[in-house]
């Protein structure tokens, strides 16, 4: 019998590896300029039909390349784009959510195709996009020189894109500049409130509002019941377990939930620090004194603009960014039929106890694209003078307009938008006008001067509030290139066994002295984090 | 004679009742916010009707022309798979309840094994591929032809059928298949209405094998673009559309999930009652009579 499963064993294995050798190596080479080559490009939803449009016709006969689409879930984009490169089925190239860990991964294992040595020289305006990012030292660095793929800048610095570029073209370092205090990038924390409840009751405000008023606000706001919802239903501040420490805790320390240098220049963790524990006992008191909602840690984000909207509160922490404001004006319009956001609805954020604003700098990278470890060199040439191009002085703006001549022109070097407007009066998004929008605009652009909005109101309260944010004395936890990309085991592991959020919002609503629960709650996780700290500053500081 | 009803009767009869309605409520909510404006999910989530139903989110989705392509390929995977999937089974099933034959124990064995410990994604991915059917509505239906789990309950079924009919059926010259084809199957009606329920509502859930080996979005099927659509609906809500665009937007997040879930559920809830009988048998199937 043993002989018999031995046999089958073996009958088993030479089958499979007759499989193995059927692979056909598809790889394909061209070497004439002119000859319009055919990459696959996987991208969220993208279908066949994205061919069809006026746009795509435009973009890759002025490009000459033709692509093949292949759609990505976007529901199962991780999951979809990790086994496509670690099967090595992925198209040329692949759209992905951007993460340190793995790319770095994606580099050592060979699994994706690094940029040609001289990509920078050749590129310029590719490479510029890319050091918007303001990762590329740490990039180039983890890979020895190697960069494995493109890393897509968002917005943050979009006022001073003109700068950024001339600096650029100057040799200038851009991650230097960006953390100098006229450019630094403050994240978009910020509450909009009731301010025609405000004035009803006489309370003074403004953008930056001191600590203790603004708690003040939000407990007359509670009291007064200006929505007529009735005493029970009102709630204070609507936030959620996973916002109300970046406000109540962030207020006394930026970086309590991330291991970051210490005055001395020595990695330690935040949570251990003392002013973490200030943070947790004002985050407690506002959860005793009825700030927070009884129920509030089970709340969903979706679930707060209803309780804003609904009027059962007057404050809400929705991230005073354009995208959330404006989603939080066409709510409250909706649900409030009479009541316009512009006249009811401004945004503030809070000076800390001890005067200063507190936050972080924000990341400006958050996706990025891998290349087929297998495609030919002309190929990949052809999809970086894309992106070159999308990314250049003329080519960013004029891809964000439209096809040229149908949806906009250029007079005496100015853009002009002349598609027509919708029967409500509005111009059709381009994205609904020409599905394939959706790629070439986002390929790597840093150009985002011409986006349109057309929420003005919400624009301004996001950008004013960001100015006068400026105005104070800053407490912001800086991007630290060398933590983002260490990756040892230990560090891993205890990012991804302890969810902060969580951990406070179920310390809050526990009885008892909270100094005495936090401490005992902290010698559950002490020792580890000091070993981790500790292996940090051998690993990154010797 | 008139039946007294006792406290206890009561009690239970209320607890039975608001156990049902705790059940039912969440279903008949999800019923309701797909017919809600948002401003008025704003004001009652919790409402026992809608003021003004609107039918924007079934709009959006049946205007998808995606979700007609999604209800072509579950069905066209419904067409192949459920069939061969019962017969392979079945015939699997057949083989192995019957008299012990050379490496029948290996065989049942090693099937069992799949049960536990599977080839893993990547693997299983690359012999799709291997065999051409990426990016084909084959790569689904092979992928779930052969259930050990539904194997197991049709041999188990099988055991039950007397020998005896097998051996005059042999005295009179039948061969296995026709022994099988002739005799076994026609038996086995109960058990192949309950593998069919199962396989059924297993294509008719079908999302994560698509996911993996279709890349093209005009062959996805239902449950696939639905999640697509949720996904969608969620973040062109929260990022994409302009501010015009979203106030002239009548759908909302929850309202499109909610019209998904009424349409995926729909056809399952049509045919359910029809079936039920035959589902409660195959829970039962292979049970020791006491």
């Amino acid at each position: 019998m043993k002989k018999v499963l031995a046999g089958l064993l073996a009958i088993l294995m030479m089958s499979s590896m007759c499989l193995t050798a059927c692979k056909k190596d598809e790889k394909t080479t061209s070497t004439d300029p002119n000859e319009k080559l055919t990459v696959s490009v996987g991208y969220t939803d993208a279908d066949e039909t994205w061919k069809n449009d006026d746009y795509y016709k435009y973009i890759t006969d002025k490009l000459n390349i033709d692509i093949e689409f292949e759609s990505l879930p976007k529901s199962s984009l991780g999951e979809k784009v990790r086994i496509w490169i670690s099967s090595g089925s992925m198209p040329d190239v692949t759209y992905a959510d951007f993460s340190m860990n793995e790319y770095l991964k994606y580099g050592d294992q060979g699994v994706v195709k690094a940029l040609p040595k001289d990509w920078e020289t050749k590129y310029p305006n590719l490479a510029f996009s890319m050091e918007m990012t303001g990762i590329m030292d740490a990039i180039k660095e983890a890979g020895n020189g190697e960069v494995y793929g493109l890393i897509c800048p968002m917005d943050h610095y979009k006022q001073y894109i003109k700068e950024f570029r001339q600096a650029f073209k100057e040799g200038k370092d851009l991650r230097e500049m960006m953390s100098q205090p006229e450019y630094i990038y403050i994240d978009t924390y910020g509450f909009a409130y009731r301010k025609d409840w405000a004035k009803q009751l006489g309370i003074e405000t403004d953008y930056i509002m001191e600590y203790e008023d603004f708690l003040d606000m939000i407990r007359k706001f509670k009291e007064a019941d200006l929505g007529g919802v009735g005493a029970t239903n009102t709630v204070g501040l609507a936030i959620d377990h996973t916002e109300a420490p970046n406000f109540f805790i962030t207020a006394f320390n930026s970086s309590y939930k991330f291991f970051h240098k210490d005055e001395t220049g020595k990695y330690v963790c935040g949570l251990l620090e003392d002013s973490t524990t200030e943070g947790v006992k004002e985050y407690s008191k506002a959860y005793r004194t009825g700030i927070l909602a009884p129920g509030f840690y089970a709340q969903k984000t979706q679930d707060l603009n209803s309780l804003f909207c609904s009027q059962r509160s007057g404050v809400i922490f929705p991230k005073a960014n354009v995208s959330a404001l404006r989603t939080l004006n066409a709510d409250f319009e909706k649900a409030n039929p009479g009541l316009k956001a512009e006249e009811c609805i401004d945004v503030c954020w809070v000076l800390s106890p001890d005067g200063k604003i507190h936050g972080r700098e924000a990341n400006n990278y958050y996706r990025g694209y891998y290349f087929n470890p297998e495609i030919s060199d002309e190929k990949m040439d052809r999809l970086l003078a894309l992106a070159d191009y999308i990314a250049s002085e003329e080519g960013g703006p004029q891809i964000s307009l439209g096809v040229p001549d149908v949806d906009y022109v250029i007079e005496n070097g100015e853009y002009k938008v002349i598609r027509e407007k919708n029967a409500n009066g509005t111009y059709d998004s381009l994205e609904k006008l020409y599905p394939s929008y959706s790629f070439f605009r986002m390929f790597i652009n840093p150009n985002y001067s011409l986006s349109f909005e057309s929420d003005p109101y919400a624009l301004m309260c996001a950008d004013t509030l960001v100015a006068e944010k400026r105005k104070h004395e800053l407490s912001i936890l800086d991007w630290d290139d060398a933590r983002d990309a260490y990756t040892a085991d230990d560090y891993v592991k205890f990012r991804a066994a302890y969810d902060v959020n969580s951990m406070f919002a179920e310390l809050i609503v526990e009885e008892g002295d909270i100094e005495e629960n936090w401490a005992k709650k902290k010698t559950e996780f002490e020792a580890t984090a000091k070993s981790v700290a500790d292996n940090m500053n051998k690993a990154l500081l010797q | 004679m008139k039946k007294k009803y006792t406290v206890g009767d009561i009690v239970l009869v209320t607890i039975l009742v608001a156990w049902g309605l705790l059940i039912f409520y969440p279903f008949y909510n999800s019923i309701l916010v797909s017919f809600m404006s948002q401003a008025e999910y704003m004001r009652k989530p919790f409402a026992l009707w809608v003021s003004k139903p609107i039918l924007v989110a079934y709009e959006e989705i049946l205007s998808d022309s995606k979700f007609f392509y999604g209800y072509k390929s579950t069905l066209t995977i419904m067409l192949f798979r459920l069939p061969l999937a019962v017969l392979i089974e079945c015939m699997m099933a057949y083989a192995l309840s019957r008299k012990p034959f050379f490496m029948s124990k290996i065989i049942n064995n090693m099937t069992v094994f799949t049960m536990y410990f599977g080839g893993g994604t990547i693997p299983t991915y690359l012999m799709i591929k291997s065999y051409g059917l990426m990016n084909s509505l084959a790569s689904v239906v092979v992928i779930g032809l052969f259930s050990v789990y539904n194997m197991i309950l049709i041999k188990n079924f099988f055991y039950g059928i007397p020998d005896s009919l097998e051996e005059s059926a042999k005295l009179d010259g039948a061969n296995d298949i026709r022994i099988f084809a002739q005799i076994y199957m026609p038996l086995a009606k109960p058990i192949i209405a309950t593998i069919s329920l199962f396989t059924a509502v297993a294509v008719w859930n079908e999302w994560y094998s698509a996911m993996l080996y279709i890349s093209d979005s005009d062959k996805w099927p239902l449950q696939l673009v639905l999640r697509e659509i949720i996904s969608n609906a969620t973040s062109t809500v929260k990022e994409d559309l302009s501010g015009e665009d979203l106030m002239l937007k009548e759908t909302f997040a929850l309202n499109v999930q909610m019209a998904a879930v009424v349409v995926t559920m729909l056809p399952i809830m049509l045919v359910y009652p029809f079936v039920q009988k035959y589902f409660m048998g195959g829970l039962t199937v292979g049970a020791v009579k006491g």
